[in-house]
């Protein structure tokens, strides 16, 4: 690329009075730029035109204007032209040169086109070529002229790290070098993430001077907000836009100009003021305690009951009041948790704050009108608040002694009304899991300890019909043994009666004649007895003769059985007949030797 | 040197009796109190892993520890192992209501008939090993009213045996069942927690099976099947699916 710097000059081509040329020339303050710095691009006209051209700037960043100028120029010939003049402040996005295209302005009906202008934009070493006061808290706009260092806004915050529901003053303020200053807000900040309250600015707060980096400042307060964080974070509290018109004096090369103090011009600049990040911390971060309901301040606790004791069914207000310092606008009212005789109505809310550069003082109080409905003694609280105090970076809580309300059993309908409320459940607060088990416990050795389909569960199931089939068994047994004695009896009856013979045969010898009869008589029925199964004492005749004969022994044996038996019987009560005892013993023995023969199986 | 020995001997007793489960146990407890959940987690789970013992209520407070740090597929867990050491424990079942509100499935079981739902409930009323005691007892005492019958010399010890016997035989059966059912349920079902945040149960057991539906931690799934790192869970509410078991925890 040439550089070149092309002066062109259009003579205008219709009527113009006079013989001095039109020029309309494009210049630049500077030719030579780093990026970002501010250029003032100028076109100026010595007529007046209307309809202005405004060149092509898409390769610069275009921080304010065209703005129109008017003046007016006394020529060297005595007469005076108007001029005017259009000033545009640009600042170079990207290193290279640029040429930038000619305007055009239109008189009367010619057109006039401005020079091309060459600009060399080159990369900084220090981008941030224009004074910016300090720490960030403000930046600045302008023209050339208007630097940051002549006319800026400043944002101070009072505290850019604290908690959820602190209290934070933000105050935006214009500093000025210009005498003459007009400025008019173009756009309010919006406070996302916070509670604002705007504080009244006092009266005066303009025109104060102040000395800031060494330098005199008129100072005028623009805003003075409150801010009250509603959640965690890094929250921004945005810019303020200013639209401000200066009044600056400009070079003459006029005599007189110079002699009565110089020129000046209104120069519109557009500010914005810094964005500033406030580290808000979410009270769980610090430890919140339990019945903490969002107070941040140097705050206060007081409760009152307007009376002591009342009847049933009267009113009594509760009056519980939080002072101080803090976020007193944003407290909630507190559940006060009390007994479910009282009824409690929704508290009343009473403000006495005010809200100044001190911050929110004063007191919110919440006015409870309670109903007790039944009689009794009742404790209000005692009750507990926390709240945090910035300016001491702690938890305060503050415990109020429980108040006691005697209240007086009135008339039964209003007792009946208090029933009726009585049966409510009792409200849910919040749910928790039990507690933990702290009695003594008894470790087992995981499931390879139990006893269900364990080897003992096994034999103690065995064991029930275990022992039923053993109960069974021996019942058995003893019952086989029990038959088993009539049939031993039966099969021993021929030797029994043989030794009841033997006895009888010495009684025989011995001539015991009674004790003989007795033997041969015992000798038979016991025989008979126990071969025919039948108890001696059911022994008879007929019942004899029966069981022989079914038991295939002739009828003349029992007929000799009984022969026997009588000639026994008589023989015991007839004396003197002793040679019959030989014969009865032989008849007998017979007898039982022939039936033991027959009734052989 | 004898001296020595001695207090020796004295020192490892007490530091053998500091460390038994129930002195840790207390520890433990203390450390709970205090507010040290996660010490006092710590000396739970030694009393688990040094001793490998175990009780209900050990299991219970484990489970409110583990809540408390808001692990909730681990309290889950130990509040699941404490129902199997006592299935009717009310704590437990409260504490594992409130948990199973704050997990993200909230699954809805299918709905039961009346009288399984009656036969549960009452299962759930004792352990098994105490179902087990209660068939044993009542079937020795069938055993004995049968002797009665057996054995009754007048009508009136007949009947009481007769029917008392027929009765008891009954019951022994249905105790039975329901021992039998209990340690089914606790010992013979295999269940499992989530404890992965959030898995995605596919229809078959592979990597690229179709999703089915995604469970998140702390969900409670019932395995039906396994097939290699692969087991097929059940859900209350009847949904199945494969997931792989290292995302699971068995109870």
């Amino acid at each position: 690329m040439k550089k070149q710097f092309v002066l062109l000059i259009f003579t205008c081509l219709l009527g113009v009075l006079n013989a001095q040329e039109l020029k309309f020339a494009a210049s630049v303050n500077k030719s030579k730029a780093v990026v970002d710095e501010q250029i003032r691009l100028t076109y100026s006209l010595n007529a007046m035109g209307n309809a202005f051209n405004q060149p092509d700037l898409s390769a610069f960043n275009l921080l304010m204007g065209p703005q129109q100028t008017y003046g007016v120029q006394q020529n060297p010939n005595g007469r005076s032209t108007q001029t005017m003049s259009f000033t545009y402040i640009i600042s170079g996005k990207k290193p290279g040169k640029y040429t930038i295209q000619p305007a055009s302005v239109r008189i009367g009906n010619g057109l006039i086109k401005s020079n091309t202008v060459e600009v060399e934009i080159v990369k900084g070493q220090n981008s941030n070529a224009q004074n910016q006061p300090s720490k960030g808290n403000s930046a600045a706009g302008g023209n050339d002229k208007t630097t940051g260092n002549d006319l800026f806004i400043k944002v101070t915050a009072s505290k850019t790290n604290t908690i959820v529901g602190d209290q934070i003053l933000v105050s935006y303020k214009l500093y000025s070098r210009y005498s003459q200053l007009n400025y008019e807000l173009s756009k309010a900040p919006t406070f996302n993430g916070f509670y604002s309250e705007e504080i009244a600015l006092g009266k005066n707060t303009n025109g104060q001077k102040e000395t800031y980096n060494g330098q005199d400042y008129l100072t005028a307060e623009i805003k003075k907000v409150l801010l009250f964080p509603q959640k965690s974070g890094k929250l921004e509290i945005p810019p303020i836009e200013l639209a401000c018109v200066v009044r600056q004096r400009v070079q003459s090369q006029n005599i007189f100009d110079q002699m009565f103090g110089g020129g000046y011009r209104d120069v519109e600049v557009d500010l914005k003021s810094p964005t500033v990040t406030i580290n808000v911390n979410s009270p769980d971060a610090i430890g919140k305690p339990a019945n903490f309901n969002g107070a941040v301040g140097k705050l206060d606790y007081s409760l009152r009951l307007d009376r002591n004791s009342v009847k049933s069914g009267e009113a009594v207000n509760l009056k519980l009041v939080v002072s101080g310092r803090g976020n007193l606008k944003l407290l909630e009212p507190p559940i006060l948790g009390l007994a479910s005789e009282l009824e409690v109505y929704d508290p009343q809310i009473v403000d006495n704050f005010s809200v100044s550069s001190g911050g929110m003082t004063g007191s919110r109080s919440f006015e409870y009108l309670i109903i007790p409905r039944a009689g009794g003694d009742f404790m209000i609280g005692p009750l507990s608040y926390s709240w945090y105090d910035p300016e001491r970076s702690n938890w305060q809580s503050k415990t109020i002694q429980a108040l006691k309300l005697s209240v007086a059993k009135s008339s039964g309908d209003q007792i009946a009304v208090g029933r009726g409320r009585n049966a409510s459940a009792p409200k849910q607060l919040s749910e928790d899991i039990l507690y933990i088990k702290v009695g003594e416990t008894e470790f087992s050795k995981g499931s390879g300890s139990l006893f269900f389909l364990s080897i003992p569960f096994y034999l103690l199931s065995a064991l029930s019909p275990l022992a039923l089939i053993g109960f069974l068994l021996v019942k058995r047994r003893a019952q086989r043994r029990k038959s088993n004695i009539g049939e031993f009896r039966v099969k021993e009856a021929g030797s029994t009666a043989s030794k009841r013979l033997k006895i009888a045969k010495t009684l025989l010898l011995k001539g015991d004649k009674n004790a003989f009869y007795e033997e041969i008589y015992r000798a038979i029925y016991g025989y008979l007895s126990d071969k025919l199964r039948l108890p001696v004492a059911d022994l008879n005749r007929q019942k004899i003769t029966e069981l022989l004969s079914s038991g295939k022994v002739p009828d003349e044996i029992s007929d000799r059985v009984f022969n026997t038996l009588d000639s026994c019987e008589f023989a015991r009560f007839a004396p003197g007949a002793e040679s019959g005892m030989n014969d009865i013993f032989e008849e007998t023995s017979r007898i039982i030797r022939e039936t033991e023969n027959l009734l052989k199986p | 040197m004898r001296k020595f020995i001695l207090i020796f001997f004295c020192l490892t007793s007490i530091a053998a009796s500091a460390l038994s489960p129930n002195s840790l146990f207390k520890d433990a407890n203390q450390a709970y109190q205090k507010g040290d959940f996660q010490k006092s987690i710590t000396l739970y789970e030694q009393i688990v892993r040094d001793h490998g013992v175990s009780s209900a209520e050990l299991r219970y407070n484990l489970g409110n520890a583990y809540y408390r740090i808001a692990d909730y597929p681990s309290a889950i867990l130990n509040y699941e192992r404490a129902l199997i050491e006592d299935p009717s424990d009310r704590e437990v079942l409260a504490n594992l209501q409130i948990i199973r509100n704050k997990l993200e499935d909230k699954i809805e079981p299918m709905p039961e008939l009346f009288y399984i739902r009656w036969f549960k409930a009452t299962r759930n009323i004792f352990s098994t090993d105490v179902w087990a005691w209660l068939f044993i007892l009542n079937f020795l005492g069938a055993a004995a009213l049968w002797i009665l019958y057996f054995q009754g010399r007048n009508s009136r010890n007949k009947k009481v045996g007769f029917y008392g016997g027929l009765t008891t035989i009954v019951f022994s059966i249905l105790l039975f069942i329901t021992a039998f059912s209990a340690w089914k349920n606790n010992y013979k079902t295999q269940r499992a927690v989530v404890f992965a945040g959030s898995i995605s149960v596919k229809s078959a057991p592979v990597v690229s099976g179709n999703g089915l539906f995604i469970v998140h931690a702390g969900t409670t799934v019932t395995i039906t099947d396994e097939l290699g790192e692969w087991v097929r869970v059940r859900l209350e509410d009847g949904k199945e699916g494969w997931v792989i078991l290292g995302d699971l925890e068995v109870i």
